[in-house]
This record gives structure tokens, C-alpha cells and sequence, in this order.
């Protein structure tokens, strides 16, 4: 990856976590990945980590950098896991979720 | 551009559909249709053709529906051909005059990727906003004027299902058709579109004049993608170095490919729909929401997920029997009415035990596939499907499959057929090639009688007066578990093998709660039990013939002819000993001449190769001749054994009296021929076999190419083989 391209996301990223601060009265955001959130939690995607191809069917269904996701809750015996992402209710595999890295705000 | 080909000499207007799944695409391709459509398949691929012939407004249409989809960039030959269609390059539709883009009206921003994917082909477009009342119950609101004067689209609202709003749309796309497309948004960065110019020269320098836009960017897009393979295996490498370098100079410019798309279209979607679609603050808990909380409940969820599966089959074993008997009954009666009707000879033979009993050995199936697919309609139509596969896939993930592998598979244990037409439901081709395949492994109904046969005959229910019916038991239930052991490994290998492939991450819409639409459940059981009459019917129809033939030929059936006219007359007149033995005369008459056959001969042939499993040559026959379903073996064993060609497993009589004569059956030095390792290996044989036209012509069917019933058929004969090899082999150093 050139230099002006790791400049671009991590200046992308700041402006996430920036809007994340000031909502969470400065308190720093938590990061973690997608199959760590509780159900009702929701969080902002960060970044997304893995192989090209494994990642783009995710990319395509909306898990994007920017997006709001709600974690709705898991398949019985603990994966799938269900989340809410721009008006649709979509089940990932954790070993996918894992791939999204999100940032939340810290409980209150 | 040379995009679009000469217009046909009809002028057929030429409207296609696409939409995201779940966007009540198919319902609205039903409601514009009506009954007009006819479904068959594109050559080559697997993916459906459905196409309407209607008439609006006196202008002849054709309504072509194109598979649900979430992108049109194709990952493989099945996707390509939606690509190819609305570019108006599939030959056998031609060009396409309105593209009518669905999408959910309460979801637009997951929709709207598509849509601006559609934007890019340059074609006439209409938007239509279906389910337009979900909207409305969710409290969200769009602005469909200022939407459709930014898209610069006809914007149409309706509500498919209740057939509202189809008028309106019939008029749009009649409006549509012919006029100037809209511009393509400028979506992707100006550095990709000036790429997009240089790839245009470029090609036309190797002499590619008929690249289209869209496909041009597609090369761009999607490294190593089957529109790339395309162009790349008609050009020579300069075109690769060329993509190569294109991508490297966007990389250069901050612009990594895999990124753009996804990242440009959504931020196009947010701005297309800013303060024209307004939502409430918060997401308010739905009814789905609701009923989810039970149905996928940590507890409840499996139970009523076990409860719906046992109702499927409960209704696929015993409501599916009456009507199945029904089925028999009627071929027995029609066989009937022909036997008075014709004079004994090859002709009637043909017609009673080649073109009705042929007929009926498939027609049988149907009330089991009618069934199935009301189901399977029915809980797709309503949403719980999608449920079914979210639950199940931690179960089917180490097969390399998915959840909603799980439904055909399980079908798939009453018949195969249905199991592999069922395989539809499945959206990612590897997986429901790998389901296809393993589907007939799993112990099907046919495999009983066989089972419930040498079970009966060969192991004992009783030891020294002590009750061993535990151990009947036990095979019984080793033999219908063989089958699915076999498939875990066999999708295992099929995964890393022949369906190979990135492993792109599984991500599954768990879409809203509706009621199905009656009329889409009952067009769904009538496509998929005509699909099988039709397309397998005469397949299935041949095979046995042939069979007949085989075992009917080269004899001569003068003899027999004779015998079966005293009968006939003799058995108006009640019972007596001169008919009793005319019926002993008349089975070892028959019991010849299939010995003599054409079958006969091939099974002594073939004796050599079935003596290492512990059989003799009437066995190879049996064998040979239960190719076109496993349970006929069960009449050929009894004509073998001059009973006659008519034992039935659950008459009482006829299953003792074909015992009797198998457990006498010698080898010529006078050894028994049936032993326990014989019988087990005959067992073994059948679970993993893949004797059953119907199954391998489904799957014929399914895959549209001869290339994997062939597989099928050779590998599963082969482990077939294998397994009662070994089952013999290590059996006898038992006894």
C-alpha cells in the first residue's frame, strides 16, 4: 500500500472515531470486531480485514466502513450470528464477522 | 457503440426484470404475466428461463424474469448470463427494449446498489418500489417524484401481492420502450471512467469492437472475473498487461478497485435518497422482530424447527401414500384394460410391463415432489426458510455447505428426486452442485423393500430361541446411516476438488415475515411437477423400455403366450389343479426366458465381477436390471427365481415364497449362494449405488449437462462396489 493511501484511511478512520468521541462525551471508543457485539449493541464499521475475495460479498451487502450495525442476536447453537445493516436484517458466520472490525461506544 | 444488435424482425417488445431476492420480484413477474409463462432452462448453465408472451395495449411483450440477485457483476457462467441478457448478447432472448429494475421500497439503500449496477448497463429503465405498504407500516416515507427527478427514471409504486399498481407500470414500460436511456451517473471517480475510454481503444486496437460499457467496466472491477476470462481468452495477452497496468495506475491514484465499487455506489445510494426517503429516528421493533425472538428462540427455535420438519415428512411418507397407491392402482387398471384388448405377444408386453409399468415407476414420485414443493413454497413464500437455513448452518458448515443445503438433504432421505429439485433454494452454485451430488447417498424409500427383503430373509430374528430382533434392527438402521457417512467425506472432497473456489464469506438476508401469495405457492408445486413429467417423463420413459427389450429378447415368448391364454380362460372358471399347474408352468416359462435374455446373458457375463462380493450371476441381473429404480431388483430376483415377476415386500406370501427360494438358491457345487456377508454385501451395494434413472435424469435436468449424472452414476457404482467388496470379503472371514 502506497504512503498516501495508509494517509487516506487512517485520516478516514480518525474522522469515525472523532464523530464517535464527541457523541460519547469524549470518552474513547472501544474497538472490536463484529462477533463481539451484544445483541440491541450497535456499532460503526471501522475497517474490514482479510482476503480480497472473501471480503467482497460483505462489502457488496453493505458491511462497509461508515455503517451502522445492530446486532440482533445469534442462530441457536451460537453461529450464524444475526445483525441489522442498512434496513435489513443479514446472518454472517463469526469467522466472517470477525473480519469487520467496528468501534463502539463505551457503555454508559 | 455496437451494443445493441439489429431489432428482430418481430416487434415483440422485450421487458426484463431484476431485483434483489426477497423484493417480491417473482410475484410481480406472476401478476404481469398471468398463466403466459413457460420456464425452461438457458443452454449451457443451470439458470432458469422464465419468459411470459402478453399482449398490452395490442403491443405484443415478452417479460423475461432473471434470477434474484444483489449485484450483476458476475462471479460465475450462471450469473454471466443475466449480464448477457440485459446487454441483449443471449441469442435466444435478443435485445432488450426496458429494463425494469424491483426493489424494496422499505430497504432502498441495500436495493439501490443494484439498481446503480443497472444504471451502468445504459439501457431504458423503469424503477419499480414494490411492497410499498411495508413501507408504510414501518413509518418511513419516499418522495417518489423528486426520487424518479434525480434517478431521471420512471418511478412506479405497487404492491405485487395485491396487485396494486401493475396498470401504472404496464403504461410506464409502454412509455419506456424506445425512448433515449437515461445517462449514466457518474458513480465511479473520473480517473475509472477515463480508464474505461483507454480500455475502449485499446480493444478496438485488437480488433474487439463490441465491448459495451458495462462489460468494460466489469473487466476493470473484477480481477480475474468471468467477464476478464471472456475477453481475455478471445484477445491475446497485450489485454491482460493492459488491466494489469489500468488497475495499477487507478491503485496509484488512491483508487484500490475492490474498494471503489462498493464503497462509491453505497455513498451514491445515501445521496440519491437524502431527504427523499425519511425514516423514523429509530428503528422500531417489527413484527418480525417478534416473531423472530421465537422461531430462532435459543430453545424454541430447534423445537419448532423439528416439529416443522417432522410435519414435512410425516406428509411426504404417509399423506404421499394413499395418493401413491392411487398412482399403482391406476396402472394396474389401465394394464388391465389392455391385456383383454390385445393378443398376447411382444406388443402387449411392450405396452403392460414396458410403457405402463415405465410410466408408472416415475409417475409414482409425483404426489412426493407436488408435496415437497408446497412446502417448500410455502415456507419460503413466508420467510421461515431463510430461519431454517440460519439455524441449521452450524450443523452443515463442516461439510462445506450451508444451511440451506439442509432442506434437500433432508428431502432427500424420502427421494432424491425431489431432494435435488428442492436444491433450487440454494443461490451459490459450488454448494448446490455439492448437494446435488451427495443427495442420493441419503437412504431413500426405495432402498427399503430391499433392505426389508434380505433383513427378512437372511438375518436372524431369533438365536437359540433367544429374540435377536435388536439385530435386525441394527442393520436396518447401519444401512440407512451408510449413506450420509459416505456423504460427509464425499462433500468434503467434492469442496476441495471439482468445486473449488474463493471462499467468499456467507452472508444470508433473513427477510421480513409475509404471508405467501396462494397463487405463487400453487404456481410453484404446478411448474416443478410439470418440469418433471415433461423433462424426465420420456427419459425415464425410455430407459425402461430398454430394459424391457433386454430382458424380453431374444426369446421365444410363444411358449409362455400359450400358458398365459390357459390361464386367462381357466381362471374365469375358479380354482383347480390344472390351473395351479399352469402358474408353476408359466413361472419357470418366464423364469427361462429371462435367463436366456439379452439381461440373462449379460449377467452371466458379468459373473466374474460380481463373484468377488458373494454373487452369483442371477444376483448381476437383478442387479443390471434394477437400473432404472433399486426396488425392481426385488421382481427380478422373483422371475429369476420362476415366481413370477409380481413379488410384492408387503404381501406377506409372495416375500416368504421369494425367501424361501433365495435361501435354497445353490452355486452349481452346491453351496448356498445367500449367506449373511452375501446379504449384507447386496445391502451395501444398493445404499451406495446410484441404480435410479429418475434420480440420475433430475439431475441431468438440475445441472443441465450429462457430465455429472455420469460422475454420479461411475463414482457412487464404484464405491458401491468397493463397499460390498469389503463388506463380503471381511464378512466371510467371520463365518
Amino acid at each position: 500500500m502506497t504512503r498516501s493511501l495508509l494517509h487516506a484511511k487512517f485520516a478516514h478512520h480518525a474522522k469515525i472515531l472523532t464523530a464517535l468521541n464527541t457523541k460519547a462525551a469524549r470518552e474513547p471508543p472501544l474497538m472490536s470486531t463484529l462477533d463481539s457485539l451484544r445483541p440491541g449493541q450497535t456499532g460503526t464499521i471501522v475497517d474490514l480485514d482479510g482476503d480480497e475475495a472473501e471480503l467482497c460479498r460483505l462489502r457488496e451487502m453493505g458491511f462497509l466502513p461508515g455503517a451502522i450495525v445492530e446486532a440482533i442476536g445469534s442462530a441457536p447453537l451460537g453461529d450464524p450470528l444475526a445483525f441489522f445493516v442498512r434496513g435489513s436484517r443479514l446472518a454472517l458466520r463469526a469467522r466472517d464477522a470477525r473480519k469487520v472490525r467496528i468501534a463502539t461506544a463505551p457503555a454508559a | 457503440m455496437s451494443v445493441s444488435s439489429p431489432p428482430p424482425a418481430t416487434d415483440r417488445l422485450k421487458v426484463a426484470l431484476v431485483g434483489n431476492p426477497n423484493t417480491g420480484k417473482s410475484t410481480l413477474f406472476n401478476a404481469l404475466a398471468g398463466m403466459r409463462a413457460r420456464v425452461g432452462n438457458y443452454p449451457g448453465v443451470t439458470v432458469e428461463k422464465k419468459i411470459a408472451r402478453v399482449e398490452w395495449s395490442g403491443r405484443p411483450v415478452d417479460v423475461i424474469d432473471l434470477p434474484g440477485t444483489y449485484s450483476i457483476s458476475p462471479r460465475s457462467l450462471d450469473e454471466v448470463v443475466s449480464v448477457d441478457v440485459l446487454l441483449g448478447q443471449q441469442p435466444d432472448v435478443g435485445n432488450i427494449d426496458v429494463v425494469v429494475c424491483i426493489v424494496d421500497a422499505s430497504n432502498l439503500e441495500r436495493n439501490f446498489y443494484l439498481l446503480s449496477q443497472v444504471l451502468d448497463l445504459g439501457r431504458p429503465t423503469v424503477l419499480v418500489l414494490n411492497m410499498w405498504d411495508t413501507l408504510q407500516s414501518r413509518g418511513l416515507s419516499v418522495d417518489v417524484a423528486a426520487l424518479s427527478e434525480r434517478l431521471n427514471v420512471p418511478v412506479v409504486v405497487t404492491e405485487a401481492h395485491r396487485k396494486r399498481g401493475l396498470g401504472d407500470l404496464r403504461d410506464a414500460i409502454l412509455a419506456t420502450a424506445g425512448s433515449e436511456a437515461p445517462s449514466r451517473p457518474r458513480i465511479l471517480p473520473e480517473a475509472f471512467y477515463e480508464e474505461c475510454d483507454r480500455l475502449q481503444e485499446r480493444l478496438e486496437e485488437l480488433g474487439e469492437n463490441d465491448a459495451p460499457f458495462f462489460l468494460r467496466e466489469r473487466m476493470l472491477l473484477d480481477p480475474g472475473g468471468t467477464i476478464e476470462q471472456r475477453y481475455l481468452a478471445r484477445a491475446n495477452g497485450e489485454l491482460s498487461t493492459h488491466l494489469h497496468e489500468a488497475r495499477r495506475r487507478l491503485k496509484d491514484g488512491g483508487h484500490t478497485v475492490s474498494n471503489l465499487e462498493p464503497e462509491r455506489r453505497y455513498q451514491w445510494a445515501r445521496d440519491v435518497l437524502d431527504r427523499v426517503v425519511t425514516a423514523p429516528e429509530q428503528r422500531q421493533t417489527t413484527v418480525t422482530d417478534r416473531i423472530d425472538a421465537l422461531l430462532t428462540h435459543r430453545v424454541a427455535g430447534p423445537l419448532i424447527l423439528a416439529a416443522v420438519m417432522l410435519l414435512v415428512f410425516q406428509t411426504l411418507y404417509t399423506w404421499a401414500e394413499p395418493l401413491m397407491g392411487a398412482c399403482e392402482t391406476a396402472q394396474a387398471w389401465v394394464g388391465a384394460r389392455i391385456e383383454p384388448l390385445l393378443a398376447p405377444g411382444p406388443f402387449r408386453s411392450l405396452l403392460i410391463d414396458g410403457v405402463v409399468a415405465g410410466v408408472g415407476s416415475f409417475l409414482i414420485f409425483l404426489p412426493q415432489i407436488a408435496l415437497l414443493f408446497l412446502f417448500i413454497a410455502i415456507l419460503e413464500g413466508c420467510g421461515y426458510m431463510a430461519r431454517a437455513a440460519y439455524m441449521m448452518d452450524r450443523l452443515m458448515a463442516p461439510l462445506g455447505l450451508s444451511g440451506r443445503a439442509f432442506l434437500p438433504l433432508m428431502s432427500s432421505f424420502a427421494c432424491a428426486v425431489p431432494g435435488i429439485m428442492a436444491t433450487r433454494v440454494i443461490q451459490s452454485r459450488r454448494e448446490r452442485m455439492v448437494t446435488i451430488l451427495i443427495a442420493p447417498l441419503m437412504s431413500c424409500s426405495a432402498r427399503l423393500p430391499v433392505y426389508v427383503l434380505m433383513i427378512g430373509a437372511f438375518i436372524p430374528g431369533e438365536i437359540d430361541g433367544r429374540d435377536t430382533a435388536w439385530m435386525q434392527g441394527l442393520v436396518l438402521f447401519a444401512m440407512s446411516c451408510l449413506g450420509l457417512i459416505v456423504a460427509v467425506p464425499s462433500a468434503w472432497l467434492l469442496k476441495r476438488t471439482f468445486f473449488k473456489g474463493e471462499a467468499s464469506a456467507f452472508v444470508m438476508e433473513l427477510p421480513d415475515y409475509r404471508l405467501p401469495s396462494p397463487f405463487l405457492v400453487l404456481r410453484r408445486v404446478y411448474e416443478s411437477s410439470l418440469a418433471f413429467v415433461m423433462r424426465a417423463g420420456t427419459l425415464i420413459f425410455a430407459t425402461t423400455i430398454l430394459v424391457w427389450a433386454a430382458g424380453y429378447f431374444p426369446g421365444d415368448h410363444s411358449r409362455l403366450e400359450s400358458v398365459q391364454q390357459r390361464i386367462a380362460e381357466l381362471e374365469q372358471q375358479g380354482e383347480s389343479p390344472e390351473l395351479e399347474r399352469l402358474q408353476i408352468e408359466h413361472n419357470r416359462l418366464s423364469g427361462s426366458l429371462i435367463r436366456e435374455s439379452y439381461l440373462g446373458r449379460a449377467g452371466q457375463v458379468i459373473e466374474p465381477v460380481v463373484k468377488p462380493l458373494g454373487w452369483d450371476w442371477r444376483i448381476g441381473v437383478g442387479v443390471i436390471a434394477s437400473f432404472p429404480a433399486r426396488e425392481v431388483i426385488i421382481a427380478t430376483l422373483g422371475t429369476i427365481y420362476s415366481l413370477g415377476g409380481d413379488v410384492d415386500v408387503d404381501d406377506e406370501e409372495s416375500r416368504l415364497a421369494l425367501t424361501d427360494a433365495m435361501q435354497q438358491a445353490t452355486w452349481p457345487d452346491g453351496r448356498p449362494v445367500f449367506n449373511i456377508p452375501v446379504a449384507l454385501s447386496i445391502m451395501v451395494f444398493f445404499a451406495l449405488c446410484a441404480q435410479c434413472v429418475s434420480t440420475l435424469v433430475i439431475m441431468r435436468r438440475e445441472t443441465n449437462s450429462w457430465r455429472w449424472p455420469a460422475f454420479s452414476f461411475v463414482s457412487m457404482t464404484l464405491m458401491a462396489y468397493l463397499g460390498a467388496l469389503i463388506t463380503y470379503q471381511v464378512g466371510m472371514l467371520f463365518t
